[in-house]
């Protein structure tokens, strides 16, 4: 498969931008579990989509709505999050 | 079975040596890094690597780690994007002795360890293959019997990553197949196409064997095999996916 | 302190008259595809341009009543919020005057709206005056997709996001409302030359 043929790729996975994700949560999100507020879907962080554009916007993989947007600046990284997510630490 | 879990340890920029490179096709190189204190990771994780100029300009790619977690040093296999910025670096720049800052391991989603069961179905396209790589590796290494089915799809013969290495793996509960999308030499005995429905069926990724199925390559290699999938009746959760953007090779 | 690597140089073009480049922007030679969402694929004959909102009477042009609309060539650098400054672009598109003409001028805000969900905000002022087009064509041949196409709006002088991709539409707005972006924290205004990239810039 070569990148220039015809499915131009527009799109990372959740797990493409973890690098950042793992700054802002201090744990890995792409083991978060999240319940789409538009459809319902149940998935990991890691497979949503990634969108790279004035910022960045993650999607829900069924239905495509925004699930997440993160704002990385040079002091702080801006996090918005939709849909209900549940974050397991364990602590060991 | 034992499982691997990524210790917590906050992501920090890590100052990696070159130990050694390695050629590993005509266009990819593996570059064996030593990392102080490196906290383990598990295959199909990625690191980011972050290079900077002399005058303060940036840039960061990601790149998946092609060891596997026993192993003492950190390999990457990097494939030449000819107009890239990152790649032509790593490829033709970087030498033994020199420093890059990274950061890792990243991305527990897109992992499989023997706990996790089987049978495995492993679709690489390009450098997609270097994550199932490590999955492979630490299967072997770990003396697990999974059944593994790899599909490896490249443009062309010089372009395969690993051959001799993946022919000494295909065994023991280990199948290799190939297919080269552009020209394949006389006497090729794998497939000469894109992957298809077909293809996908002939390498064991059937919804009624319940496999555990990885995709990885760049963006449009990815959305392709995982539309197929579906088709096939797979249900999408059950499909792990990492694409490597447009330029993934 | 980051670790120099050694003999890297970046992609970026170190060749140009520094007086053309915004704060803390590079210059880059391709035209880098960012999007927040996926490319929509709408069919030219269901394609329409709108304004509406604060002006009486809305208006819609199909693409052929758009394209026969009279149009402008732009040469212009455009700025990039994530950083990257392209040199000497060339485009051609509908001036947003043409498509306001005669809107209440007590209304001060407009809100673009686009396929896939986008928006963003400006004053009128920055969309008037011969600032800012609906443009269609890039460097002499139709919009592509990934940029934008079939059409998108071109405030060059604001930061690019402000240059919505797949744009369908004006709501002229007599208050001012955050659009996608800005209600993330990035700047309502987004001059480059004052780099403003978020509110508290
Ligand atoms: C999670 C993750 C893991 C990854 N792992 C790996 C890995 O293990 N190995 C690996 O090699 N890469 C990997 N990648 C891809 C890697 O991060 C870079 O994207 C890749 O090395 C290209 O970077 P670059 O700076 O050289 O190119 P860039 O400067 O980023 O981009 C090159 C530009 O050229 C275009 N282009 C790309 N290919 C071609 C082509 N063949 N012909 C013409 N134009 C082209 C692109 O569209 C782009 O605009 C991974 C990506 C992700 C997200
Ligand atoms: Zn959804």
């Amino acid at each position: 498969m070569d990148p220039t043929d015809e499915h131009e790729g527009e799109h990372l996975d959740g797990n493409g931008v973890a690098g950042i994700l793992q700054q802002v949560f201090a744990a890995d999100f792409t083991t978060f579990q999240r319940v789409c507020q538009s459809c319902g879907d149940r998935n990991m962080g890691g497979a949503l989509r990634s969108y790279l554009g004035a910022g960045i916007v993650l999607r829900c993989a069924n239905c495509g709505d925004v699930a997440m947007r993160v704002s990385p600046r040079d002091r702080e990284i801006v996090v918005e999050m939709r849909g209900v997510w549940s974050v397991a630490i364990t602590s060991s | 079975m034992e499982r691997l879990a990524p210790r917590k340890t906050p992501l920090v920029w890590r100052v990696a040596t070159v130990r050694d490179v390695r050629t590993e096709s005509a266009t990819a190189r593996t570059i064996v890094f030593d990392v102080p204190d490196w906290p383990g990771h598990l295959p199909g994780q990625h690191v980011d690597i972050r290079l900077t100029a002399e005058d303060g300009y940036e840039a960061q790619r990601s790149y998946s780690i092609a060891s596997p977690p026993a192993d003492h040093a950190l390999e990457l296999t990097v494939e030449l994007i000819d107009t890239g910025e990152v790649s032509p670096y790593l490829v033709e720049e970087l030498q033994r002795g020199d420093q890059i800052e990274l950061r890792g391991p990243i991305g527990g989603y897109f992992t499989w360890q023997p706990a996790d069961g089987g049978p495995l179905v492993l679709l690489a396209g390009g450098s997609g293959l270097v994550p199932l790589m490590a999955m492979l590796r630490h299967r072997d290494a770990s003396g697990a019997t999974v059944p593994v089915s790899l599909l490896v799809s490249a443009r062309a013969l010089p372009a395969l990553l690993y051959r001799d290495e993946l022919s000494c793996r295909a065994r023991d509960g280990v199948e290799v197949s190939y297919t080269l999308t552009r020209e394949a030499p006389s006497g090729w005995t794998g497939w000469n196409r894109r992957v298809d429905a077909e293809m996908l069926r002939a390498v064991g990724a059937d919804p009624q064997r319940r496999p555990l199925v990885y995709v990885c390559g760049p963006t449009g290699f990815v959305e392709h095999v995982a539309e197929l999938l579906v088709g096939l009746g797979h249900d999408p959760h059950a499909i792990k996916t990492e694409r490597f953007g447009p330029s993934g090779g | 302190m980051a670790l120099i690597s050694r003999g890297f140089r970046g992609r970026r073009r170190t060749d140009v008259d520094p007086a053309r480049i915004p704060p803390g922007q590079y210059v880059v030679e391709g035209f880098p595809v960012l999007s927040a969402g996926p490319t929509p694929h709408v069919p030219l004959d269901q394609w329409t341009f709108t304004v509406r909102g604060a002006v009486g009477e809305p208006r819609t042009w199909s693409w052929e009543e758009f394209l026969a609309l009279p149009s402008e060539a732009v040469h212009t650098d455009i700025h990039c919020v994530t950083k990257w400054t392209k040199l000497d672009t060339e485009w051609r598109g509908v001036s947003v005057d043409t498509l306001l003409g005669g809107v209440d001028a007590s209304a001060g805000f407009v809100m673009a709206f686009c396929d896939g969900g986008y928006t963003t905000n400006l004053p009128l002022a920055d969309v008037t005056g011969g600032h800012a087009w609906v443009a269609y064509e890039y460097d002499g041949k139709p919009l592509e997709p990934k940029h934008g196409g079939p059409a998108r709006l071109l405030v060059p002088h604001l930061y690019f996001w402000k240059s919505a991709k797949w744009v369908r539409g004006l709501e002229v707005l007599d208050h001012d409302q955050p659009g996608f972006w800005e209600n993330l924290g990035y700047h309502n205004r987004g001059d480059p030359w004052k780099e403003q990239r978020y509110w508290s810039d």
